[in-house]
Protein backbone atom coordinates (compact mmCIF):
# COMPACT_ATOMS: atom_id res chain seq x y z
CA UNK A 1 0.00 0.00 0.00
CA UNK A 2 3.04 2.42 -0.40
CA UNK A 3 2.03 3.12 -3.66
CA UNK A 4 -1.27 4.00 -2.59
CA UNK A 5 0.16 6.45 -0.18
CA UNK A 6 2.63 7.75 -2.60
CA UNK A 7 0.12 8.90 -4.95
CA UNK A 8 -2.42 10.19 -2.18
CA UNK A 9 0.56 12.23 -1.55
CA UNK A 10 1.07 13.33 -5.11
CA UNK A 11 -2.44 14.31 -5.99
CA UNK A 12 -2.72 16.30 -2.49
CA UNK A 13 0.33 18.31 -3.97
CA UNK A 14 -0.94 18.90 -6.92
CA UNK A 15 -4.31 20.05 -5.94
CA UNK A 16 -2.63 22.45 -3.57
CA UNK A 17 -0.11 23.84 -5.63
CA UNK A 18 -2.79 23.69 -8.53
CA UNK A 19 -4.89 27.58 -7.77
CA UNK A 20 -1.44 28.80 -6.73
CA UNK A 21 -0.17 28.22 -9.84
CA UNK A 22 -3.13 29.09 -12.31
CA UNK A 23 -3.04 33.02 -10.60
CA UNK A 24 0.58 32.93 -11.11
CA UNK A 25 -0.51 32.49 -14.40
CA UNK A 26 -3.61 34.75 -14.55
CA UNK A 27 -1.52 37.64 -12.76
CA UNK A 28 2.11 37.44 -14.65
CA UNK A 29 1.72 35.04 -17.64
CA UNK A 30 -1.06 36.18 -19.37
CA UNK A 31 -0.69 40.10 -18.73
CA UNK A 32 2.92 39.86 -19.60
CA UNK A 33 1.83 38.04 -22.73
CA UNK A 34 -1.09 40.72 -23.90
CA UNK A 35 0.87 43.81 -23.06
CA UNK A 36 3.96 42.42 -24.54
CA UNK A 37 2.19 41.54 -27.55
CA UNK A 38 0.16 44.56 -28.04
CA UNK A 39 3.13 46.77 -27.03
CA UNK A 40 5.08 44.50 -30.08
CA UNK A 41 2.46 44.47 -32.59
CA UNK A 42 2.89 48.69 -32.72
CA UNK A 43 6.39 48.31 -33.11
CA UNK A 44 6.01 46.02 -35.26
CA UNK A 45 3.78 47.68 -37.45
CA UNK A 46 6.05 50.65 -37.16
CA UNK A 47 8.96 49.07 -38.10
CA UNK A 48 7.42 47.08 -40.70
CA UNK A 49 6.40 50.77 -42.59
CA UNK A 50 9.78 52.16 -41.47
CA UNK A 51 11.13 49.00 -43.91
CA UNK A 52 9.44 49.73 -46.69
CA UNK A 53 8.84 53.66 -46.84
CA UNK A 54 12.12 53.86 -48.68
CA UNK A 55 13.34 56.38 -46.70
CA UNK A 56 16.65 55.73 -46.33
CA UNK A 57 18.24 56.56 -42.81
CA UNK A 58 14.10 54.86 -41.79
CA UNK A 59 15.19 51.62 -43.57
CA UNK A 60 18.80 51.14 -41.90
CA UNK A 61 17.47 51.77 -38.58
CA UNK A 62 14.84 49.14 -39.32
CA UNK A 63 17.03 46.55 -40.68
CA UNK A 64 19.57 47.33 -37.72
CA UNK A 65 16.82 46.36 -35.45
CA UNK A 66 15.14 43.64 -36.83
CA UNK A 67 18.87 42.21 -37.03
CA UNK A 68 19.79 42.29 -33.58
CA UNK A 69 16.71 41.47 -31.85
CA UNK A 70 16.48 38.22 -34.50
CA UNK A 71 20.00 37.44 -34.36
CA UNK A 72 20.68 36.76 -30.58
CA UNK A 73 18.86 34.68 -28.17
CA UNK A 74 15.90 36.00 -26.43
CA UNK A 75 16.79 34.55 -22.46
CA UNK A 76 20.45 36.54 -23.33
CA UNK A 77 18.23 39.81 -24.06
CA UNK A 78 16.26 39.91 -20.83
CA UNK A 79 19.55 38.90 -19.13
CA UNK A 80 21.49 42.02 -20.77
CA UNK A 81 18.20 43.96 -19.92
CA UNK A 82 17.67 42.88 -16.38
CA UNK A 83 21.65 41.68 -15.09
CA UNK A 84 23.49 43.64 -17.77
CA UNK A 85 21.62 47.08 -17.42
CA UNK A 86 22.09 47.75 -13.93
CA UNK A 87 26.07 47.72 -14.01
CA UNK A 88 25.72 51.56 -16.36
CA UNK A 89 23.05 52.61 -14.18
CA UNK A 90 19.86 51.73 -14.98
CA UNK A 91 17.69 49.54 -12.88
CA UNK A 92 14.66 47.56 -14.48
CA UNK A 93 12.19 45.94 -12.12
CA UNK A 94 11.78 42.08 -13.26
CA UNK A 95 8.23 43.09 -14.69
CA UNK A 96 9.36 45.79 -16.82
CA UNK A 97 12.34 44.17 -17.55
CA UNK A 98 10.42 41.25 -18.92
CA UNK A 99 8.13 43.56 -21.23
CA UNK A 100 10.96 45.46 -22.58
CA UNK A 101 12.32 42.69 -23.58
CA UNK A 102 9.62 40.91 -24.74
CA UNK A 103 8.49 43.47 -26.88
CA UNK A 104 11.59 44.01 -28.55
CA UNK A 105 12.02 40.39 -29.45
CA UNK A 106 8.19 39.92 -30.35
CA UNK A 107 8.50 43.11 -32.50
CA UNK A 108 11.35 42.44 -34.69
CA UNK A 109 9.81 39.20 -35.69
CA UNK A 110 6.56 40.40 -36.13
CA UNK A 111 7.73 43.43 -37.88
CA UNK A 112 9.27 41.09 -41.07
CA UNK A 113 5.06 39.20 -40.38
CA UNK A 114 3.68 42.33 -41.18
CA UNK A 115 5.97 43.74 -44.28
CA UNK A 116 5.61 40.45 -45.65
CA UNK A 117 1.52 40.60 -45.41
CA UNK A 118 1.70 44.38 -46.76
CA UNK A 119 4.59 42.73 -49.57
CA UNK A 120 2.05 40.17 -50.65
CA UNK A 121 -0.87 42.60 -51.66
CA UNK A 122 -1.01 42.46 -55.51
CA UNK A 123 0.43 45.77 -57.03
CA UNK A 124 -2.72 45.99 -58.83
CA UNK A 125 -4.34 46.77 -55.88
CA UNK A 126 -1.93 49.92 -55.47
CA UNK A 127 -2.58 50.93 -58.58
CA UNK A 128 -6.17 50.66 -58.58
CA UNK A 129 -6.29 52.98 -55.55
CA UNK A 130 -4.00 55.39 -57.66
CA UNK A 131 -6.15 55.72 -60.64
CA UNK A 132 -9.36 56.30 -58.60
CA UNK A 133 -7.38 59.25 -57.15
CA UNK A 134 -6.27 57.55 -53.59
CA UNK A 135 -2.92 59.14 -52.77
CA UNK A 136 -0.45 56.74 -51.29
CA UNK A 137 -1.48 57.16 -47.33
CA UNK A 138 -5.06 56.58 -48.06
CA UNK A 139 -4.03 53.75 -50.32
CA UNK A 140 -1.84 51.91 -47.55
CA UNK A 141 -4.50 53.05 -45.14
CA UNK A 142 -8.17 52.14 -46.47
CA UNK A 143 -6.89 49.29 -49.85
CA UNK A 144 -3.73 47.35 -48.54
CA UNK A 145 -3.20 47.35 -44.48
CA UNK A 146 -7.25 45.77 -44.43
CA UNK A 147 -6.31 43.01 -46.50
CA UNK A 148 -2.67 43.06 -44.97
CA UNK A 149 -4.16 42.47 -41.70
CA UNK A 150 -5.84 39.63 -42.89
CA UNK A 151 -3.20 37.96 -44.48
CA UNK A 152 -1.30 38.38 -41.27
CA UNK A 153 -3.86 37.15 -39.01
CA UNK A 154 -2.43 33.26 -38.92
CA UNK A 155 1.62 34.13 -38.75
CA UNK A 156 0.60 36.65 -36.25
CA UNK A 157 -1.77 34.23 -34.18
CA UNK A 158 0.69 31.61 -34.05
CA UNK A 159 3.57 33.75 -33.00
CA UNK A 160 1.38 35.17 -29.74
CA UNK A 161 0.83 31.32 -29.15
CA UNK A 162 4.45 30.74 -28.96
CA UNK A 163 4.76 34.17 -26.68
CA UNK A 164 2.72 32.25 -24.13
CA UNK A 165 5.26 29.94 -23.70
CA UNK A 166 8.07 32.28 -24.26
CA UNK A 167 6.84 34.05 -21.05
CA UNK A 168 8.37 30.98 -19.25
CA UNK A 169 11.52 32.54 -19.75
CA UNK A 170 11.05 35.57 -17.01
CA UNK A 171 11.46 32.69 -14.71
CA UNK A 172 14.93 33.22 -14.84
CA UNK A 173 14.66 37.34 -14.09
CA UNK A 174 13.05 36.42 -11.24
CA UNK A 175 9.06 37.21 -12.10
CA UNK A 176 7.09 34.92 -10.19
CA UNK A 177 5.29 33.90 -13.43
CA UNK A 178 3.56 29.82 -13.60
CA UNK A 179 6.70 28.30 -14.40
CA UNK A 180 8.73 29.86 -11.65
CA UNK A 181 5.63 29.30 -9.43
CA UNK A 182 6.18 25.52 -10.31
CA UNK A 183 9.77 25.59 -9.57
CA UNK A 184 9.17 26.75 -6.29
CA UNK A 185 6.76 24.00 -5.47
CA UNK A 186 8.82 21.60 -7.52
CA UNK A 187 12.53 22.13 -4.90
CA UNK A 188 10.01 22.31 -1.48
CA UNK A 189 7.97 18.90 -2.35
CA UNK A 190 10.73 16.52 -4.33
CA UNK A 191 8.16 16.23 -7.09
CA UNK A 192 9.63 17.84 -10.13
CA UNK A 193 7.99 15.29 -12.46
CA UNK A 194 4.13 15.83 -11.65
CA UNK A 195 4.62 19.59 -10.71
CA UNK A 196 6.36 20.04 -14.31
CA UNK A 197 3.70 18.10 -16.00
CA UNK A 198 0.94 20.26 -14.21
CA UNK A 199 2.68 23.29 -14.99
CA UNK A 200 2.78 22.29 -19.17
CA UNK A 201 -0.70 21.47 -18.75
CA UNK A 202 -1.81 24.69 -17.34
CA UNK A 203 0.42 26.18 -20.23
CA UNK A 204 -1.71 23.91 -22.53
CA UNK A 205 -5.11 25.09 -20.98
CA UNK A 206 -3.70 28.42 -22.03
CA UNK A 207 -3.07 27.89 -25.26
CA UNK A 208 -5.44 25.70 -26.45
CA UNK A 209 -8.30 28.85 -25.86
CA UNK A 210 -6.06 30.90 -27.64
CA UNK A 211 -5.75 28.65 -30.88
CA UNK A 212 -9.59 28.54 -30.62
CA UNK A 213 -9.67 32.60 -30.15
CA UNK A 214 -7.23 32.69 -32.90
CA UNK A 215 -9.11 30.09 -35.61
CA UNK A 216 -12.55 32.31 -34.85
CA UNK A 217 -10.55 35.31 -36.00
CA UNK A 218 -9.18 33.73 -39.10
CA UNK A 219 -12.78 32.91 -40.20
CA UNK A 220 -14.37 36.33 -38.95
CA UNK A 221 -11.40 37.76 -41.81
CA UNK A 222 -11.40 35.20 -43.88
CA UNK A 223 -14.95 35.85 -45.27
CA UNK A 224 -15.06 37.88 -47.42
CA UNK A 225 -11.68 37.88 -49.17
CA UNK A 226 -11.13 36.10 -52.55
CA UNK A 227 -7.98 34.26 -52.44
CA UNK B 1 -10.60 64.85 -74.24
CA UNK B 2 -7.76 64.61 -77.07
CA UNK B 3 -4.58 62.39 -76.09
CA UNK B 4 -1.24 63.34 -77.96
CA UNK B 5 1.45 60.86 -77.32
CA UNK B 6 5.18 62.75 -78.54
CA UNK B 7 8.43 60.35 -79.16
CA UNK B 8 7.66 58.23 -76.44
CA UNK B 9 10.40 55.61 -75.33
CA UNK B 10 10.67 52.64 -72.52
CA UNK B 11 12.59 50.29 -71.95
CA UNK B 12 13.10 47.86 -68.87
CA UNK B 13 16.82 47.15 -68.43
CA UNK B 14 18.22 45.77 -71.32
CA UNK B 15 14.84 45.28 -73.47
CA UNK B 16 13.57 48.03 -75.28
CA UNK B 17 9.53 48.33 -74.41
CA UNK B 18 8.43 50.99 -76.70
CA UNK B 19 10.43 52.75 -79.22
CA UNK B 20 9.89 56.29 -80.49
CA UNK B 21 5.84 55.83 -80.49
CA UNK B 22 3.86 58.94 -81.81
CA UNK B 23 -0.03 58.97 -81.74
CA UNK B 24 -2.24 60.94 -81.80
CA UNK B 25 -5.90 60.30 -80.49
CA UNK B 26 -9.14 62.48 -80.86
CA UNK B 27 -11.72 63.60 -77.96
CA UNK B 28 -14.31 60.99 -78.54
CA UNK B 29 -13.00 58.05 -79.77
CA UNK B 30 -12.02 54.43 -79.27
CA UNK B 31 -9.08 52.98 -80.06
CA UNK B 32 -7.82 49.39 -79.79
CA UNK B 33 -3.99 49.13 -79.01
CA UNK B 34 -3.65 45.95 -81.16
CA UNK B 35 -0.38 43.42 -81.07
CA UNK B 36 0.59 40.32 -79.79
CA UNK B 37 2.44 39.69 -76.22
CA UNK B 38 5.70 41.93 -75.90
CA UNK B 39 4.63 44.44 -78.47
CA UNK B 40 4.89 47.45 -75.73
CA UNK B 41 0.90 47.85 -75.97
CA UNK B 42 0.02 47.56 -72.26
CA UNK B 43 3.29 49.51 -71.26
CA UNK B 44 1.88 52.20 -73.19
CA UNK B 45 -1.37 52.20 -71.99
CA UNK B 46 0.42 52.35 -68.59
CA UNK B 47 2.20 55.33 -69.51
CA UNK B 48 -0.96 57.13 -70.70
CA UNK B 49 -2.10 56.26 -67.38
CA UNK B 50 0.66 57.31 -65.47
CA UNK B 51 1.39 54.02 -63.53
CA UNK B 52 4.42 53.60 -65.44
CA UNK B 53 6.67 56.46 -66.75
CA UNK B 54 8.42 56.97 -69.91
CA UNK B 55 12.27 57.31 -70.18
CA UNK B 56 11.56 59.77 -73.08
CA UNK B 57 8.70 61.96 -74.94
CA UNK B 58 5.43 63.81 -74.00
CA UNK B 59 2.06 63.11 -73.14
CA UNK B 60 -0.26 65.78 -73.83
CA UNK B 61 -4.05 65.79 -72.85
CA UNK B 62 -6.06 68.66 -74.43
CA UNK B 63 -2.38 70.03 -75.55
CA UNK B 64 -1.55 70.04 -71.77
CA UNK B 65 1.85 68.44 -70.68
CA UNK B 66 1.19 65.90 -68.34
CA UNK B 67 4.15 63.79 -68.79
CA UNK B 68 5.43 64.49 -65.17
CA UNK B 69 1.77 64.13 -63.47
CA UNK B 70 1.12 61.30 -61.23
CA UNK B 71 -1.74 58.48 -62.14
CA UNK B 72 -3.96 60.16 -58.95
CA UNK B 73 -3.72 63.28 -60.87
CA UNK B 74 -4.27 62.55 -64.41
CA UNK B 75 -8.27 61.62 -63.93
CA UNK B 76 -8.47 58.48 -65.70
CA UNK B 77 -10.11 55.73 -65.62
CA UNK B 78 -8.48 53.01 -65.41
CA UNK B 79 -9.25 49.23 -66.29
CA UNK B 80 -7.41 46.36 -64.84
CA UNK B 81 -6.72 43.07 -66.73
CA UNK B 82 -7.34 41.12 -63.76
CA UNK B 83 -9.89 43.51 -62.26
CA UNK B 84 -8.16 44.64 -59.40
CA UNK B 85 -11.07 44.96 -57.24
CA UNK B 86 -10.92 45.83 -53.84
CA UNK B 87 -11.33 42.23 -52.10
CA UNK B 88 -12.22 43.14 -48.40
CA UNK B 89 -15.14 45.61 -49.87
CA UNK B 90 -18.63 45.00 -51.37
CA UNK B 91 -19.27 45.92 -54.84
CA UNK B 92 -20.74 49.34 -53.61
CA UNK B 93 -17.93 50.05 -52.01
CA UNK B 94 -15.58 49.67 -54.81
CA UNK B 95 -17.83 52.13 -56.66
CA UNK B 96 -18.43 54.58 -54.33
CA UNK B 97 -14.64 54.86 -52.92
CA UNK B 98 -13.18 56.88 -55.67
CA UNK B 99 -15.78 59.23 -54.56
CA UNK B 100 -15.30 58.61 -51.01
CA UNK B 101 -11.58 59.44 -50.45
CA UNK B 102 -11.96 62.73 -52.54
CA UNK B 103 -10.58 65.94 -50.40
CA UNK B 104 -13.33 67.21 -48.61
CA UNK B 105 -14.54 70.13 -50.26
CA UNK B 106 -14.42 68.27 -53.70
CA UNK B 107 -16.68 65.14 -52.45
CA UNK B 108 -20.31 64.85 -53.03
CA UNK B 109 -22.24 64.33 -49.97
CA UNK B 110 -23.01 61.18 -48.98
CA UNK B 111 -26.47 60.62 -50.18
CA UNK B 112 -25.16 61.61 -53.44
CA UNK B 113 -22.30 59.33 -53.47
CA UNK B 114 -25.15 56.62 -53.10
CA UNK B 115 -27.38 57.82 -56.17
CA UNK B 116 -24.14 57.96 -58.52
CA UNK B 117 -23.30 54.52 -57.46
CA UNK B 118 -26.86 52.84 -57.94
CA UNK B 119 -27.01 54.89 -61.11
CA UNK B 120 -23.70 53.25 -62.56
CA UNK B 121 -24.78 50.05 -61.05
CA UNK B 122 -28.30 50.06 -63.06
CA UNK B 123 -26.42 51.05 -65.74
CA UNK B 124 -23.71 47.90 -65.37
CA UNK B 125 -26.65 45.94 -64.62
CA UNK B 126 -25.30 44.83 -60.85
CA UNK B 127 -28.04 46.48 -58.82
CA UNK B 128 -28.90 43.29 -57.13
CA UNK B 129 -25.56 42.46 -56.33
CA UNK B 130 -24.35 45.49 -54.52
CA UNK B 131 -23.39 43.98 -51.05
CA UNK B 132 -21.78 41.39 -52.80
CA UNK B 133 -18.17 40.92 -52.30
CA UNK B 134 -15.75 40.11 -55.34
CA UNK B 135 -15.15 37.05 -54.89
CA UNK B 136 -18.89 36.35 -55.30
CA UNK B 137 -18.85 37.35 -58.67
CA UNK B 138 -18.33 35.75 -61.82
CA UNK B 139 -15.67 36.98 -64.26
CA UNK B 140 -18.15 39.22 -66.27
CA UNK B 141 -19.72 40.32 -63.15
CA UNK B 142 -16.34 41.40 -61.63
CA UNK B 143 -15.38 43.23 -64.97
CA UNK B 144 -18.71 44.99 -64.97
CA UNK B 145 -18.03 46.07 -61.75
CA UNK B 146 -14.41 47.33 -62.51
CA UNK B 147 -15.86 49.66 -65.39
CA UNK B 148 -18.37 51.03 -62.85
CA UNK B 149 -15.60 52.20 -60.71
CA UNK B 150 -13.22 53.38 -62.91
CA UNK B 151 -16.65 55.04 -64.49
CA UNK B 152 -17.45 56.70 -61.10
CA UNK B 153 -14.87 59.78 -61.03
CA UNK B 154 -15.93 61.12 -63.82
CA UNK B 155 -12.90 60.42 -65.69
CA UNK B 156 -12.14 61.94 -68.97
CA UNK B 157 -10.41 59.54 -70.64
CA UNK B 158 -10.91 55.58 -69.75
CA UNK B 159 -7.75 52.92 -70.56
CA UNK B 160 -8.75 49.42 -70.49
CA UNK B 161 -5.70 46.78 -70.33
CA UNK B 162 -7.10 43.33 -71.84
CA UNK B 163 -10.54 44.06 -70.55
CA UNK B 164 -12.18 40.64 -72.00
CA UNK B 165 -9.51 38.75 -72.08
CA UNK B 166 -10.44 36.62 -69.05
CA UNK B 167 -14.44 35.66 -70.13
CA UNK B 168 -15.43 33.43 -72.59
CA UNK B 169 -16.51 34.16 -75.91
CA UNK B 170 -19.71 34.24 -75.84
CA UNK B 171 -19.59 37.17 -72.84
CA UNK B 172 -16.75 38.53 -74.43
CA UNK B 173 -18.68 39.47 -77.39
CA UNK B 174 -21.28 41.11 -75.37
CA UNK B 175 -19.68 43.19 -72.92
CA UNK B 176 -17.40 44.40 -75.98
CA UNK B 177 -20.49 45.72 -77.90
CA UNK B 178 -21.67 46.67 -74.59
CA UNK B 179 -18.70 49.09 -73.91
CA UNK B 180 -19.08 50.59 -76.97
CA UNK B 181 -22.68 51.94 -76.34
CA UNK B 182 -21.37 53.02 -72.90
CA UNK B 183 -18.44 54.85 -74.59
CA UNK B 184 -20.73 56.57 -76.76
CA UNK B 185 -23.11 57.70 -74.31
CA UNK B 186 -20.38 58.99 -72.05
CA UNK B 187 -18.75 61.61 -74.44
CA UNK B 188 -15.45 60.31 -73.40
CA UNK B 189 -12.03 59.10 -75.43
CA UNK B 190 -10.82 55.33 -74.90
CA UNK B 191 -8.37 53.45 -75.58
CA UNK B 192 -7.87 49.32 -75.05
CA UNK B 193 -5.47 47.09 -75.60
CA UNK B 194 -6.16 43.93 -76.62
CA UNK B 195 -4.23 40.90 -78.82
CA UNK B 196 -7.59 39.67 -80.29
CA UNK B 197 -8.18 41.29 -83.87
CA UNK B 198 -11.48 40.30 -83.75
CA UNK B 199 -12.36 42.27 -81.30
CA UNK B 200 -10.59 45.09 -82.31
CA UNK B 201 -12.09 45.48 -85.73
CA UNK B 202 -15.64 44.53 -83.76
CA UNK B 203 -15.38 47.95 -81.87
CA UNK B 204 -12.51 50.34 -82.26
CA UNK B 205 -13.07 53.80 -84.11
CA UNK B 206 -9.13 53.19 -84.81
CA UNK B 207 -6.88 50.48 -84.64
CA UNK B 208 -3.21 50.98 -84.04
CA UNK B 209 -1.23 48.06 -84.72
CA UNK B 210 1.65 47.30 -82.92
CA UNK B 211 4.84 45.12 -82.70
CA UNK B 212 8.35 45.24 -81.02
CA UNK B 213 7.89 48.35 -79.61
CA UNK B 214 6.57 50.30 -82.68
CA UNK B 215 3.68 51.18 -84.36
CA UNK B 216 2.95 49.24 -87.46
CA UNK B 217 -0.16 50.68 -88.80
CA UNK B 218 -2.59 53.22 -87.66
CA UNK B 219 -6.14 52.97 -89.18
CA UNK B 220 -9.65 52.43 -89.33
CA UNK B 221 -10.37 48.94 -88.98
CA UNK B 222 -11.35 48.72 -92.69
CA UNK B 223 -8.08 50.28 -93.85
CA UNK B 224 -5.77 48.25 -91.53
CA UNK B 225 -7.76 45.09 -92.85
CA UNK B 226 -8.31 46.19 -96.53
CA UNK B 227 -4.85 47.72 -96.71
CA UNK B 228 -2.36 46.43 -94.35
CA UNK B 229 1.03 49.01 -94.57
CA UNK B 230 3.20 45.89 -93.21
CA UNK B 231 3.53 42.14 -93.81
CA UNK B 232 3.27 41.71 -90.01
CA UNK B 233 -0.53 43.95 -90.08
CA UNK B 234 -1.01 41.46 -92.73
CA UNK B 235 -0.29 38.35 -90.49
CA UNK B 236 -1.87 39.94 -87.81
CA UNK B 237 -5.42 40.65 -88.79
CA UNK B 238 -6.47 37.54 -90.10
CA UNK B 239 -5.28 34.71 -91.84
CA UNK B 240 -2.92 34.87 -95.18
CA UNK B 241 -1.57 33.18 -97.67
CA UNK B 242 2.34 33.52 -98.60
CA UNK B 243 3.68 33.53 -102.55
CA UNK B 244 7.00 33.48 -102.21
CA UNK B 245 9.23 34.18 -105.41
CA UNK B 246 11.24 36.85 -107.48
CA UNK B 247 9.93 40.14 -108.44
CA UNK B 248 10.94 41.69 -111.40
CA UNK B 249 9.64 44.30 -113.73
CA UNK B 250 6.22 44.04 -111.80
CA UNK B 251 6.20 40.58 -112.20
CA UNK B 252 6.12 38.23 -109.63
CA UNK B 253 7.54 34.70 -110.48
CA UNK B 254 6.63 31.98 -107.95
CA UNK B 255 6.52 28.36 -108.52
CA UNK B 256 5.98 27.60 -112.14
CA UNK B 257 3.42 30.76 -112.42
CA UNK B 258 4.07 34.35 -112.64
CA UNK B 259 1.17 36.85 -111.12
CA UNK B 260 1.11 40.47 -112.55
CA UNK B 261 1.65 43.10 -109.61
CA UNK B 262 1.49 46.73 -110.43
CA UNK B 263 1.97 48.08 -107.53
CA UNK B 264 5.99 47.03 -107.10
CA UNK B 265 7.95 47.41 -109.76
CA UNK B 266 12.04 47.55 -108.74
CA UNK B 267 14.26 47.03 -112.14
CA UNK B 268 16.61 44.62 -110.93
CA UNK B 269 15.14 41.17 -109.49
CA UNK B 270 14.40 40.74 -105.69
CA UNK B 271 13.39 38.03 -103.64
CA UNK B 272 9.35 39.05 -102.42
CA UNK B 273 6.53 37.67 -101.07
CA UNK B 274 3.29 38.16 -102.24
CA UNK B 275 0.16 38.42 -99.51
CA UNK B 276 -3.26 37.45 -99.98
CA UNK B 277 -6.81 36.72 -97.50
CA UNK B 278 -7.92 33.51 -98.66
CA UNK B 279 -11.57 34.92 -99.23
CA UNK B 280 -9.27 36.72 -102.01
CA UNK B 281 -8.55 33.61 -103.44
CA UNK B 282 -10.40 32.75 -106.51
CA UNK B 283 -11.49 29.17 -107.24
CA UNK B 284 -11.73 27.67 -110.83
CA UNK B 285 -12.36 23.86 -112.49
CA UNK B 286 -10.84 24.93 -115.82
CA UNK B 287 -7.25 26.82 -116.85
CA UNK B 288 -8.45 30.02 -118.25
CA UNK B 289 -5.61 32.24 -117.45
CA UNK B 290 -2.26 32.32 -117.25
CA UNK B 291 -1.45 33.41 -113.88
CA UNK B 292 -3.74 30.55 -112.16
CA UNK B 293 -1.98 27.83 -110.25
CA UNK B 294 -2.90 24.40 -110.34
CA UNK B 295 -3.08 22.57 -106.63
CA UNK B 296 -5.13 19.80 -105.77
CA UNK B 297 -7.97 19.72 -102.95
CA UNK B 298 -6.40 18.78 -99.50
CA UNK B 299 -9.08 19.52 -97.19
CA UNK B 300 -12.32 20.72 -96.73
CA UNK B 301 -14.17 21.82 -93.37
CA UNK B 302 -17.79 23.10 -94.60
CA UNK B 303 -19.01 24.15 -90.75
CA UNK B 304 -21.06 27.92 -91.01
CA UNK B 305 -21.72 30.22 -93.58
CA UNK B 306 -18.85 29.97 -95.52
CA UNK B 307 -16.37 26.86 -96.44
CA UNK B 308 -12.47 26.78 -95.77
CA UNK B 309 -10.66 24.95 -98.55
CA UNK B 310 -6.84 23.43 -97.40
CA UNK B 311 -5.06 23.24 -101.26
CA UNK B 312 -1.50 22.23 -102.15
CA UNK B 313 -0.16 23.70 -104.83
CA UNK B 314 1.03 21.40 -107.70
CA UNK B 315 4.54 22.97 -108.61
CA UNK B 316 5.70 23.91 -104.44
CA UNK B 317 3.83 21.34 -102.60
CA UNK B 318 3.05 24.68 -100.62
CA UNK B 319 -0.24 24.96 -98.63
CA UNK B 320 -2.90 27.59 -99.80
CA UNK B 321 -5.90 28.46 -97.80
CA UNK B 322 -9.02 29.31 -99.81
CA UNK B 323 -12.39 30.70 -98.36
CA UNK B 324 -15.74 30.37 -100.42
CA UNK B 325 -19.45 31.27 -99.52
CA UNK B 326 -21.08 27.86 -98.75
CA UNK B 327 -23.86 28.79 -102.39
CA UNK B 328 -20.57 29.18 -104.79
CA UNK B 329 -18.68 25.89 -102.88
CA UNK B 330 -22.26 23.94 -103.94
CA UNK B 331 -22.35 25.39 -107.32
CA UNK B 332 -18.27 24.21 -107.89
CA UNK B 333 -19.40 20.95 -106.24
CA UNK B 334 -15.52 20.50 -105.10
CA UNK B 335 -14.13 17.21 -103.69
CA UNK B 336 -10.90 16.34 -101.69
CA UNK B 337 -8.23 15.14 -104.38
CA UNK B 338 -9.56 17.33 -106.69
CA UNK B 339 -7.41 19.34 -109.05
CA UNK B 340 -8.33 22.46 -109.09
CA UNK B 341 -6.72 26.32 -110.28
CA UNK B 342 -6.29 29.27 -107.96
CA UNK B 343 -6.07 32.91 -108.49
CA UNK B 344 -5.59 35.79 -105.99
CA UNK B 345 -7.59 38.03 -106.60
CA UNK B 346 -5.35 40.83 -105.40
CA UNK B 347 -1.64 40.55 -104.21
CA UNK B 348 0.23 42.84 -102.32
CA UNK B 349 3.94 42.26 -102.44
CA UNK B 350 6.39 42.97 -100.02
CA UNK B 351 10.18 43.17 -100.48
CA UNK B 352 11.50 41.06 -97.18
CA UNK B 353 14.42 43.62 -97.16
CA UNK B 354 12.01 46.38 -95.90
CA UNK B 355 10.46 44.58 -92.90
CA UNK B 356 13.58 42.25 -91.50
CA UNK B 357 16.38 43.44 -89.44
Amino acid sequence: MVLDERAERIIGILSDSFFPILKAGLYFTVPLTLITFTLGLILAFFTAIARISGIKPLVAIAKFYVWIFRGTPLLVQLFILFYGLPSVGITLDPFPAAVLGFTLNKGAYSSEIIRAAILSTPKGQWEAAYSIGMTRAQAMRRIILPQAIRVSVPPLGNSFISLVKDTSLAATITVTEMFQKGQQVAAATYEPLWLYIEVAFIYLMFSTVLSYAQSMLERRFDRSVAK
Amino acid sequence: MSIVIENVSKSFGSFQALKDINLEIQTGELVALLGPSGSGKTSLLRIIAGLESANQGFIYFDKENITTITAKERKVGFVFQHYALFRHMTVFENIAYGLKVRPRNERPKKKDIEAKVYELLELVKLKDLAKRYPSQLSGGQRQRVALARALAVEPKVLLLDEPFGALDAKVRKELRRWLRRLHDEFHISSIFVTHDQEEALDVADKIVVMNQGKIEQIGTPNEVYENPQTPFVYDFLGNVNLFKGRLNNGKLLHGNTVTNVPDGDPSETREAIGYARPHDINISRVKSDEEEVKVSIAHLHIVGPSVQIELIREDTKEYLEAELPKEHYTKLNLKVGEKVFVKPKQLKVFIPEDYMI
